[in-house]
């Protein structure tokens, strides 16, 4: 059962890219026009926020202060950037790389006190999905976030921008730079992983219930 | 032209991107595979979890603003770093230079061999090559004495700056200036706001609200200005809604992103006023000027059955 997602502009684009509209004013911003910069940040800051979300989860307390941080990483890497990829997937990958090193930060510091997880009811008490389903959707979120944890880079990398924020794989690999049978492979061991993961899990048992 | 993964179809029917044939391959997917399944499940969560919300256009421009106002400062910072480096470099010529030139002026006796690193003007070893002159630390007092306010730029370091409760308005000029710490006062107003962001991230609302005054007050058409009064009708509209929505009001006047925040704010405001004229106002021009706006569907359905 497929969920409409009304949101367009917020989702990952893609389709024919003949140019990227952004390319001039990164390239002016990278020159050092001020206008250009804020231009291209106010452009881009959804798209942070957005990636900031799905990693971290959207009523972490701590958004705001990483999507900070995530900015101010993607100013600082856009000297970096060479044009392999469009400026939105240079600005998500970055979101994502810094977003996810907030959450290890953070990880960390919870191991150490012990807070629990920050969990908002408005954002599962959606209209008439059953709770079943409702502890399955948030689990099956849990599970992909706490896989890429634990999996090696690469694949943390490909599964967080396949799985957590939904760019095709021959997007993956246009922002990775990498050969598309590269993230092919690099996901099939990260899905294979976090199936086993949701397998073993009886919070995800009406999802694997409805298959059978 | 090769077939999509399952779990591509499934990215792009997020975007609405599937023809009618790829749409039936994906239910088929759906039904039969636990893998699609369980992404669609994640998809659907992930999307609700970072969908637009109310407060997302002052967020977006408290977090635009404060990256804007953090690099500048590097900048800044490298900046004075090699100017520094420069001035030490010109002082090391012409030392070198007026030690060569007044050793060359000199008679010499016969035999007098020159050595050259001991005419020169600072201290040397009898025996192994000049010390290279390094700026340490310490010969730049106006960077260190003044503390770097913003955590990210030191070392980590979570403290918050004690800051000065802010002055009545009947304290005279002087007066306030002389009351006021030295670091807020000379501090740029971006770095004013990203102050008073903190602060008020950190729950110290009161203070923050005085930042957000000092920033006005100093610097009324900096760009930080409009996120700062949003954030400061925030902090007022409990204790002093009046006040609040002046600064509502002063919002929406300026136009651009913000309007339909403010927008929201005065409505709001109005209608815990008992000023229902005013609140229906606002809805009014925030359904005409933003009508997808995150608001928009609360103030529809406000505008169709009456304020609460």
């Amino acid at each position: 059962m497929l969920r409409a997602v009304p949101l367009r502009s917020a989702l990952p684009q893609s389709g024919p890219r003949t140019e990227d509209e952004l390319l001039p004013l990164a390239h002016a911003a990278m020159a050092g026009d001020e206008v250009a910069l804020r231009t291209l940040l106010t452009t881009v800051a959804p798209n942070i926020l957005r990636v900031v979300r799905r990693v971290i989860g959207g009523s972490h307390p701590d958004v705001e202060d990483v999507a900070q941080e995530c900015a101010v990483e993607f100013i600082g890497a856009l000297r970096r950037f060479r044009g392999e990829s469009s400026i939105r997937h240079f600005a998500a990958r970055v979101a994502l790389r810094c977003a996810m090193n907030a959450r290890r930060r953070q990880r960390a510091a919870k191991r150490n006190g012990g807070v629990p997880d920050a969990t908002d009811t408005d954002e599962t008490a959606s209209g008439d999905a059953p709770p079943d389903a409702l502890v399955a959707s948030r689990a099956s979120v849990q599970l992909a976030r706490e896989l890429c944890d634990s999996l090696p880079p690469a694949q943390t990398e490909a599964l967080a921008l396949h799985c957590i924020l939904g760019y095709t794989m021959s997007e993956v690999a246009a922002i990775c730079g990498a050969p598309l049978e590269t993230v092919r492979s690099r996901l099939r061991s990260a899905k294979a992983a976090l199936l086993a993961r949701a397998l073993a899990d009886p919070r995800l048992r009406y999802l694997v219930e409805e298959m059978a | 032209m090769s077939q999509l993964e399952p779990t591509d179809l499934l990215c792009r029917s997020r975007r609405e991107e599937l023809s009618l044939d790829e749409q039936r391959r994906l239910s088929d997917h759906l039904r039969r595979s636990l893998e699609v399944a369980l992404m669609s499940e994640m998809l659907s969560e992930l999307e609700r979890e970072s969908r637009v919300r109310p407060g997302d256009d002052a967020l977006l421009a408290r977090i635009t603003q404060s990256a804007l106002g953090r690099p500048q400062k590097a900048r800044n910072k490298r900046r004075a770093l090699t100017m520094l480096l420069a001035a030490a470099a010109v002082l090391l010529v012409a030392s070198l230079a007026s030690a060569l030139l007044g050793r060359a002026h000199e008679p010499r006796a016969p035999g007098d061999s020159w050595n050259f690193f001991s005419d020169l003007p600072w201290k040397m070893p009898k025996h192994g090559r000049p010390k290279t002159v390094t700026p340490s630390a310490k010969a730049m007092p106006s960077q260190t004495e003044q503390s770097d306010p913003d955590p990210s730029n030191s070392g980590g370091s979570e403290d918050i700056p004690s800051l000065q409760p802010l002055p009545t308005p009947r304290e005279s000029p002087s007066a306030r200036a002389a009351s006021e710490p030295k670091q807020v006062i000379s501090a740029p107003a971006s770095e004013l706001f990203a102050r008073a962001n903190l602060l008020r991230r950190r729950g110290h609302s009161v203070e923050a609200a005085g930042v957000y005054q000092l920033l006005l007050e100093r610097y009324p058409s900096s760009r930080e200005v409009g996120p700062a009064r949003l954030a400061l009708a925030k902090h007022l509209q409990a204790a002093q809604p009046e006040q609040a929505l002046a600064q509502y009001r002063a919002v929406a006047g300026t136009g651009g992103t913000l309007r339909a925040e403010a927008l929201w704010g005065i409505s709001e405001l109005a209608t815990r006023l008992g000023r229902p004229s005013l609140a229906e106002q606002a809805l009014a021009d925030l359904l005409r000027e933003f009508p997808d706006s995150p608001y928009a569907e609360v103030a529809r359905t406000r505008t169709t059955h009456g304020l609460p």
